[in-house]
């Protein structure tokens, strides 16, 4: 830590190595496109040579490069699309049901169903349709298996939201998922 | 549990499964789950969704361009 603080690039170099897949995957899957996670990725750590003198080692160096990514990629997101609104309301719908209810149990689809490319597209489809705040809570939480204290940390908001927030994202991507599966079950159905 | 499951039921149940969550409140759940099929299709398609994206992130890799791309814009070629 102390090499770093002093600017040694050998052990900056370390730290790229050992850092830069992890932040260079949540770009891409925050992003869903391989040119604006290497600007993220390129971007974070510039910030972070530059910053390093000043790091205080409250957080780890991880939740530090992770702070500095999520922000990054929450910054584009927001300028791609700035009609997304405050993702902490009531979230029930006008009738007062919370949870959407597609009840089409489509997890009984043949295995190569979920393979192909297509589910991919879909799946990053679906992803595009988070708004950004549910899109960084679920990349931290459910695909780089962050701690609920530590998504709180990165994203300065509280354990409570982190929660909400992460069970909204899985519901909606389950929604919008749901959409196609259940064609998919239709046709297996006739043949 | 005589209602369908709720947001907080889901938030305790996928606490469970992460790990985290209370065993007790995890059992009525799932005791609600074998009887309610709308629950159970929501549970397992939920499941389902995460798995899915977990698979497909996995397959994410940063290739040896990219990184040498990135220690020359840090300006630390030679140590690459």
């Amino acid at each position: 830590m102390e090499a770093l603080r002093s600017g040694n690039r050998e052990a900056f170099a370390r730290m790229v190595d050992e850092h830069s897949p992890m932040i260079y995957r949540l770009a891409y899957r925050m992003l869903g496109e391989a040119n604006e996670a290497e600007d993220i990725l390129q971007e974070t750590f510039l910030n972070a040579y530059r910053n390093i003198g000043s790091f205080e080692g409250r957080s780890s160096i991880k939740t530090w490069l992770y702070r500095i990514a999520t922000n990054q990629a929450l910054m584009r997101l927001r300028k791609r699309n700035p009609t997304f609104v405050s993702v902490d309301e009531d979230w029930a719908d006008p009738d007062g049901n919370q949870i959407p209810r597609e009840l089409e149990d489509w997890c009984c689809l043949p295995e190569e169903e979920f393979m192909s490319s297509e589910v991919k597209t879909q799946l990053q489809l679906a992803t595009e349709n988070l708004s950004p705040a549910l899109n960084a809570v679920f990349t931290l939480r459910d695909l780089h298996g962050l701690s609920t204290q530590e998504t709180a940390r990165i994203l300065n908001i509280s354990e409570s939201a982190v929660k909400t927030r992460l069970l909204r994202a899985r519901l909606q991507l389950r929604e919008l998922l749901s959409g196609y599966f259940k064609e998919r079950v239709e046709e297996n159905r006739h043949g | 549990m005589d209602k369908h499951l709720q947001n907080e039921d889901l938030m305790n149940l996928c606490a469970y499964l992460d790990g985290s969550g209370d065993e007790k409140l995890c059992a009525e759940i799932m005791r609600h789950l074998e009887e309610c099929p709308a629950c159970s299709a929501l549970a397992n398609t939920l499941l389902k969704t995460i798995s899915l994206y977990r698979e497909t992130d996995e397959e994410v890799v940063m290739s040896a361009d990219v990184r040498d791309r990135l220690f020359e814009c840090l300006d630390m070629k030679d140590l690459a």
